[in-house]
């Protein structure tokens, strides 16, 4: 079996989608018997502290200011989901003064200081806690954290939807970002999110092949593969728990089309492939 | 959820997972034998590894106090049944003992030590244990069923999933049982005094170890109120992650510059970063 990758979730955009298939996917995973750790890298949105409803002693927050250890930061969930592998979640701050500190502290040297002890503690996910894979959940954009998560990752994953301005905002982040980062080893894709076609109206529905053709369109305008598409689903995108879709409800086509991506994903790092329940 | 050396300095000294595997461990007497072992135990029982402690020449509440002086409370596993003593001391002593795997007498002494670890064993996996010393086993003992009953202990430590520390003190047996004692386990580690200069040196390195890479060198190493600490014996730091470097460091120029990374994987990061923010990024 090849070693833990890390892997980032990004966006040109806020809104599509990009927590959402971060979080099922780690949780899959976790549930079909692998062990994941899934970092809240938005710091300066973050979203899991609430949707988990967890107060952790510490943050990422706390990790690269140089007051806490990556083996503070890290909350075991799997049993409470039951899962058979291992989930660990670590979350940045949600309060405002803790946002606002990381927004403003521009100073180079705390910087790069901090951006050296995010890449220590992700190699010490790696060597200590025999992970399988790490995500790095990042804000969308081009913004500072952003970019070192996307830089400190083996594989880009960039959420999308098939629009007008996600395509031509995704292609200028590719130019000016991905491209520097897949020169030394980054392997980057796309995940198409929300596409359009899950109606449950006949005439809005997807034809045969619709999606396929899509995800070809994409990979041609943007040059990058896309490793996969999602329909627009409203019971799963306003769910209460769209963060955990994948688990709860593993017979819904959302989980299916996840399962999908996390088997490609897994057989890019040659791990096993899962087969539908 | 604080990771720990499996014994104090493995992560230094050795580069991979340990494999459950019988240590010997050779060193003259007061270089800090029993202490290791004893860190060895604790930092199995806080990652929650059960642990038997073979003692020869001290007793379980010795044992329990001597731990404590160095912060290795073990009282509360103690109660759990997580840490289990065979008490191959207390009978000397001509007093009972507390623990309930105890020795009663001279008597069949090895016999008596194997049916008492091995009830200490019922319903436990990957046990820790630590056998304090063989040297005293010897002094009660022939040679031989010393050697034969060691051989059944390593090689149920392996199949088991354990692992195990025995500790014997250097000088005080023949090179002939030594040699044999040698080849029972699955590495060797040995300790020494280093009396040369003003202040006492001691130092540890594991002579050989079945399974995975490890360091040779002579290790120095302090006892101290917090137990061993393992030192390191050079400062070099990777460029990226600003963690030391424990072994061979990997070196690239980098705008005319040398600079040492820990792993390939960041020397590479270390280019990304350097593309996406120049010069900036030192």
């Amino acid at each position: 079996m090849s070693a833990g990758k890390a892997l980032a979730f990004h966006s040109y955009k806020g809104g599509t989608g990009k927590t959402t298939i971060a979080t099922n996917l780690a949780a899959f995973y976790a549930k079909i018997g692998m062990r994941v750790c899934l970092l809240d890298c938005d710091l300066y949105a973050p979203s899991l502290t609430t949707y988990f409803r967890k107060t952790p002693e510490s943050y990422i927050n706390n990790l690269l200011a140089g007051e806490a250890e990556i083996s503070d930061i890290l909350v075991d969930v799997s049993s409470e989901l039951g899962l058979n592998g291992k989930l660990l979640l670590g979350f940045s701050s949600p309060r405002k003064v803790d946002i606002h500190e990381i927004e403003i502290r521009h100073d180079m040297k705390w910087q790069l200081a901090a951006l050296r002890r995010f890449l220590a503690a992700k190699k010490e996910l790696f060597s200590e806690y025999k992970l399988d894979y790490v995500f790095f959940d990042t804000s969308p954009g081009i913004r500072y954290w952003s970019v070192n998560c996307i830089a400190a990752a083996d594989f880009l994953f960039l959420t999308m939807r098939a629009s007008d301005m996600d395509i031509e905002g995704t292609k200028k982040m590719i130019k000016e970002v991905y491209e520097s980062l897949t020169k030394f080893g980054s392997k980057c894709f796309v995940i198409l999110n929300k596409v359009p076609g899950a109606s449950p109206i006949k005439k809005f529905q997807e034809k045969a092949n619709e999606r396929v053709l899509l995800e070809k369109d994409i990979e041609k305008s943007i040059g990058i593969k896309v490793t996969g598409s999602i329909p627009c689903f409203c019971d799963v995108q306003f769910n209460k728990h769209e963060f955990l879709s994948a688990i709860n409800q593993p017979k819904h086509r959302f989980s299916k089309n996840l399962r999908d991506i996390a088997n490609k994903i897994n057989g890019m790092n040659q791990r096993f492939q899962v087969d539908e329940e | 959820m604080k990771v720990v050396d499996v014994f104090p300095g493995s992560r230094r000294l050795v580069k991979g997972v340990i494999p459950s595997s019988s240590l010997l461990l050779i060193g003259p007497s007061g270089v800090g034998k029993t202490i290791f072992c004893k860190q060895f135990l604790y930092n199995g029982l806080i990652t929650g590894e059960p642990c038997i402690y073979v003692t020869t020449n001290e007793s379980p509440e010795e044992i329990q106090k001597s731990m404590k002086t160095f912060g290795f409370d073990v009282e509360p596993y103690k109660n759990k049944k997580l840490l289990r003593v065979v008490d191959g001391c207390s009978w000397k002593l001509g007093r009972g003992s507390s623990s309930e795997y105890s020795i009663e007498s001279q008597q069949n002494y090895l016999t008596a030590i194997s049916i008492k670890i091995k009830q200490a064993r019922q319903n436990l996996k990957n046990i820790r244990l630590i056998l304090d010393s063989i040297s005293e086993l010897t002094a009660l003992s022939n040679p031989e069923s010393v050697l034969n009953f060691l051989q059944i202990l390593t090689a149920r430590i392996r199949l088991e999933g354990g692992k195990a520390i025995c500790t014997v003190a250097s000088g005080a047996h023949d090179e002939h049982f030594m040699n044999l004692l040698r080849l029972i386990f699955d590495g060797i580690l040995e300790m020494k005094i280093d009396d040369s200069g003003k202040e006492i040196k001691r130092l540890l390195r594991i002579f050989s170890l079945k399974g995975v890479k490890h360091r040779t060198t002579w290790t120095p190493f302090e006892i101290t109120d917090k137990g061993i600490i393992v030192k390191r014996e050079t400062e070099l730091r990777c460029v990226l992650c600003s963690k030391l470097i424990d072994w061979e460091p990997i070196t690239q120029v980098i705008d005319g510059k040398k600079y040492p990374f820990d792993t390939v994987e960041c020397l590479n990061t270390y280019k990304k970063f350097k593309s996406i923010y120049g010069s900036n990024f030192e």
